[in-house]
């Protein structure tokens, strides 16, 4: 079973893809901040991340950056409320890029993508 | 024949009466000598008159025999008889040699007798006779001899002083006409003419020269009357020179007969001649020659002196009038001076001071074609463009055929509207004829052979007189203009050629000489100035309006950015709990039954949730551009901003920092976030290759080259430097020699740097270390007013 590490500062958000990526079959972990998410991927080694990017303290960007430092193969998929980022070229080192919808399935279309092409 | 006394007193007596009828003298002298012979005392008898210069006898008049007309007063008989004042008893009167003509006609015999006519004191002539075949002379007839002869040489005075007195009176006349009419004109021409006129008339020549040397401001003149027609002035005056008597160079009055003038008849009249400088004080200001006296009577002493008097009387008013008229000139050169001046002055004020082009044009060309301006029947205003070499037509002013000129002359007469009316009219814009027309029509690239071109190229003014045979005119202008003569002259502007003003006189024909040509250059220079100025004010005023609307869209685009910005935080805000609810209703619906009341409320939550996505999608579409919003940033405070994040770091790894901001850099318009990047990237790269302490130092300062401003950052460690093998590829993307890296700081740096038109660039440093140079242009002072 792929584990997934949902970060986002919104407890509601990170409710809904609990639900909606565990019926997909997936284990999901959450955190609430990029500390958080940074401590829990030395401990729980996750196969994929999406990352929200407006978050307080450490952005979604920093983030991204402290987690390639770790491990720089980990697949990250960049959740925006809107499409700044999609121009900033901080955004290259992240594996996707999805604007967050109500309608989940590009993201959920995205992680499988991913997670066939790492599995190979 | 001895008289008695009775005879004696009747011959006395009818002497007398003929002496003081009123008959001409010759006549007079006659019946006295008729009486003489008739009264047998004489055979025959003739009377000498000694001349004025008392040098010759000449034969006044004679009876029954051929006397000589003339004899010396040397011959040493009528030496005797008038020095001596006495009569001579010759025995034989044929011994009397050089008194009758060489005739074949008999010698008189007899005795001879000459008597000095003298009234007691004077000596007039000679009384020469010859007596009746042997009779001779007794007291008593001597006696009456003698008191005939004093009665005779009283008859000569009187009509001598009589005729001396008529001719001063004459002179004096004459003098007194000729200084009133020399005194009369004003007109140098006018007074010699009539003043050798006169002269020609007393003196009784045929012809006469006068010449009056001119000096600095008049000219020399020469006035020449002849009554021989085949005489020509110049031939006359050449050969009086070649005979020594030069008219430039007579210094004194002289009576010349010069020989060998007959020689060349028909250059010269006569050999007899009479000249003298005209003279005002000591002053000689020219001379007068008169040639070919009528009448046999040759020129005296005393018509020299008549001359000198004359022409001392006439110099005076010569020289006045040659002044009168040297003012004169000088004074219409300066009033044509300051007419000219005056109306370059007034249109120099009203060029220099209209910054509309096209009224300017019009003032230009209206100051070209008026009367009172430079007159020109039509004229052509050209601009020469230095960048791309053309020459292109603007305007075009003066009527469209001679009918048309004719009323407009017409008009402009009638209203009395001069070149100021004109000047000062406000509507003065593009003129409407079919010349503006054909004159915006006319473009002539660098590359043609043409006359404009050629003006522009030699900087130079070309008067075309007669333009269809003059090679450096093209035909394709020529049946343009329509026209035999026409002028060009470049308008300058600080040494540069502005434009072309093309004149003619097309209408009236009007040569275009080189007073025409000097005026309108002097212009055109002015013109050409305030052309370039007008024009430099269009451009101005061209680029103000661009600025005006760059900055419109500006304001424009600002507000744009805050409403993008806040648009983006509100999308923001609202998509989240849009995602939350949508999300959740979805999967509520997913689990409610097809048929179920609930379905449908909750597809109702899903549509309206997707629709308000929809809208803010458009939204944050619209808003993108403003969302990397740029500004200026100062870089300084952004450097010492970043190093503050870094401060923890460089301490545990024992970096020292050194700062040299420099204060005067300016600003640089980025995004701040952006540059703020860049900086952590090359601090982040610093500090990991200072992982055992080092030096990290920063610089900032201004450079400026082709007249751009730049900010430069220098950021130097002194690490082990970029091994060279890699130093190319360190700018790529996800090239990284360290285990934690991912490779893009270097390339996110550049492509940031390079966004904004900047450099980036790096060096190893000997002693180890590498340094990395930024260099972005600065915000431009003017952008920031
Ligand atoms: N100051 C420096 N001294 C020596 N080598 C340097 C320096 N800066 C960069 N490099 C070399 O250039 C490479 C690329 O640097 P870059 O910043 O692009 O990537 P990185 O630092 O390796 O990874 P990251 O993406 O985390 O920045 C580095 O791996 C390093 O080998
Ligand atoms: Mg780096």
């Amino acid at each position: 079973m792929k584990k997934i590490l949902v970060v986002d500062d919104e407890e509601n958000i990170r409710f809904l893809y609990k639900e909606e990526l565990g019926d997909e079959g997936y284990e999901v972990v959450l955190a609430s901040s990029g500390k958080e998410a940074l401590e829990l991927l030395e401990a729980n080694k996750p196969d994929l991340i999406t990352l929200d990017i407006k978050m307080p303290e450490m952005d979604g960007i920093e983030t991204l950056k402290k987690i390639k430092e770790i491990d720089k193969g980990m697949p990250v998929i960049l959740c925006t409320a809107y499409g700044q980022y999609k121009q900033d070229f901080s955004s290259w080192a992240s594996d996707a890029y999805v604007v967050k919808s109500a309608d989940l399935k590009e993201l959920k279309e995205t992680i499988s993508k991913i997670l066939e092409k790492t599995a190979m | 024949m001895p008289l008695d006394n009775k005879k004696s007193i009747d011959l006395l007596c009818s002497i007398i009466a003929i002496s003081n009828s009123n008959l001409p003298l010759a006549d007079r002298l006659n019946q006295i000598l008729d009486i003489l012979c008739g009264s047998l005392i004489f055979e025959s008898v003739a009377l000498y008159t000694l001349d004025a210069e008392k040098e010759r006898l000449y034969l006044a008049a004679s009876r029954n025999m051929d006397y000589l007309a003339e004899i010396k007063i040397s011959d040493s008989f009528a030496e005797q008889a008038l020095i001596e004042n006495r009569h001579i008893i010759f025995d034989n009167i044929a011994a009397g040699e050089g008194l009758f003509k060489d005739t074949d006609s008999p010698r008189p015999a007899g005795k001879g007798a000459v008597f000095p006519v003298s009234d007691g004191n004077f000596s007039y002539g000679l009384m020469i006779a010859n007596l009746p075949a042997g009779q001779s002379l007794n007291d008593s007839d001597l006696h009456i001899i003698k008191t005939i002869s004093s009665e005779v040489a009283g008859t000569i005075r009187n009509v001598q002083l009589y005729s001396n007195a008529k001719k001063v009176v004459e002179e004096l006349h004459l003098i007194n006409e000729v200084s009133e009419s020399a005194n009369s004109s004003n007109n140098i021409d006018e007074l010699l003419q009539l003043t050798l006129n006169k002269l020609i008339e007393w003196f009784g020549v045929r012809c006469g020269i006068i010449n009056i040397t001119g000096d600095n401001g008049s000219s020399e003149r020469t006035i020449f009357l002849s009554h021989q027609s085949e005489l020509a002035q110049d031939n006359v005056i050449q050969h009086c020179k070649e005979c020594g008597l030069d008219i430039h160079t007579i210094e004194e009055a002289v009576l010349l007969s010069l020989t060998g003038l007959s020689e060349s008849a028909g250059t010269c009249p006569s050999e007899a001649v009479i000249a003298a400088p005209i003279l005002n004080g000591d002053k000689r200001i020219g001379a007068i020659i008169l040639f070919g006296k009528r009448g046999e009577t040759p020129f005296t002493k005393e018509d020299l002196q008549l001359l000198r008097n004359l022409t001392a009387q006439v110099a005076p008013a010569i020289e006045n009038t040659v002044l009168l008229e040297k003012t004169k000139v000088i004074g219409r050169e300066r009033e044509v001076m300051v007419q000219e001046l005056s109306m370059l002055f007034d249109l120099n004020k009203a060029i220099m001071t209209t910054i509309d082009l096209d009224r300017l044009l019009h003032i230009i060309l209206t100051a070209v074609t008026m009367g009172d301006g430079f007159g020109f029947n039509r004229a052509i205003l050209f601009l020469y463009n230095k960048s791309t070499g053309y020459i292109q037509g603007m305007m075009g002013v003066g009527p469209d055929s001679s009918e048309a000129a004719g009323n407009i002359w017409h008009d402009i007469h009638e209203k009395g509207k001069t070149l100021n009316d004109i000047i000062e009219d406000e509507e003065l814009k593009q003129p409407q004829s079919q010349l503006n027309e054909l004159a915006k029509g006319m473009r002539v690239s660098e590359s043609e052979k043409s006359i404009l071109q050629l003006t522009v190229k030699e900087k130079k003014a070309f008067n075309i007189s007669d333009a269809w045979s003059d090679p450096r005119v093209n035909r394709d202008l020529l049946t343009k203009l329509n026209c035999k003569a026409f002028a060009t002259v470049p308008l300058m502007a600080s040494g540069r050629v502005a434009g072309i003003i093309l004149v003619d006189n097309i209408y009236n024909n009007r040569p275009i000489d080189d007073d025409d040509i000097r005026l309108l250059t002097i212009f055109a220079n002015q013109a050409g100035t305030a052309i370039e100025n007008s024009i430099l004010y269009r451009d101005i005023q061209k680029a103000h309006k661009e600025v005006k609307a760059v900055q419109n869209k500006l304001i424009h685009s600002e507000k744009l950015a805050a409403l993008g910005e806040m648009a983006a935080g509100i999308a923001h805000e609202i998509r989240n709990p849009l995602v939350s609810i949508g999300g959740f209703a979805r999967r509520l619906a997913r689990h409610t039954g097809e048929n179920d009341r609930e379905s449908g409320y909750v597809d109702i939550i899903c549509k309206e949730v997707e629709r308000l996505e929809n809208i803010l999608n458009d939204i944050l579409v619209f808003s993108k551009e403003a969302s990397v919003e740029s500004g200026q940033q100062d870089i300084n405070s952004l450097i010492e901003e970043t190093l503050q994040f870094f401060w923890n770091d460089f301490e545990k790894c024992g970096i020292e920092v050194e700062q040299a901001l420099s204060p005067d850099i300016g600003y640089v318009k980025t995004n701040r976030q952006q540059l703020k990047q860049v900086f952590i990237n090359l601090f982040a790269n610093a500090k990991h290759a200072m992982e055992n302490g080092g030096k990290l130092n920063v610089k900032s300062y201004p450079s400026e080259s082709e007249d751009k401003i730049y900010v430069h950052v220098d950021i130097t460690d002194s690490g082990e430097g970029i091994p060279l093998d890699i130093i190319n590829n360190i700018f790529n993307p996800f090239f990284t020699t360290k285990d934690s890296g991912i490779g893009l700081g270097l390339a996110i740096t550049h492509k940031i740097i390079s966004s904004y038109g900047g450099e980036i660039k790096v060096m190893n440093i000997k002693d180890g270390g590498a340094t990395f140079s930024i260099r972005m242009p600065a915000v431009n002072q003017d952008d920031l007013l």
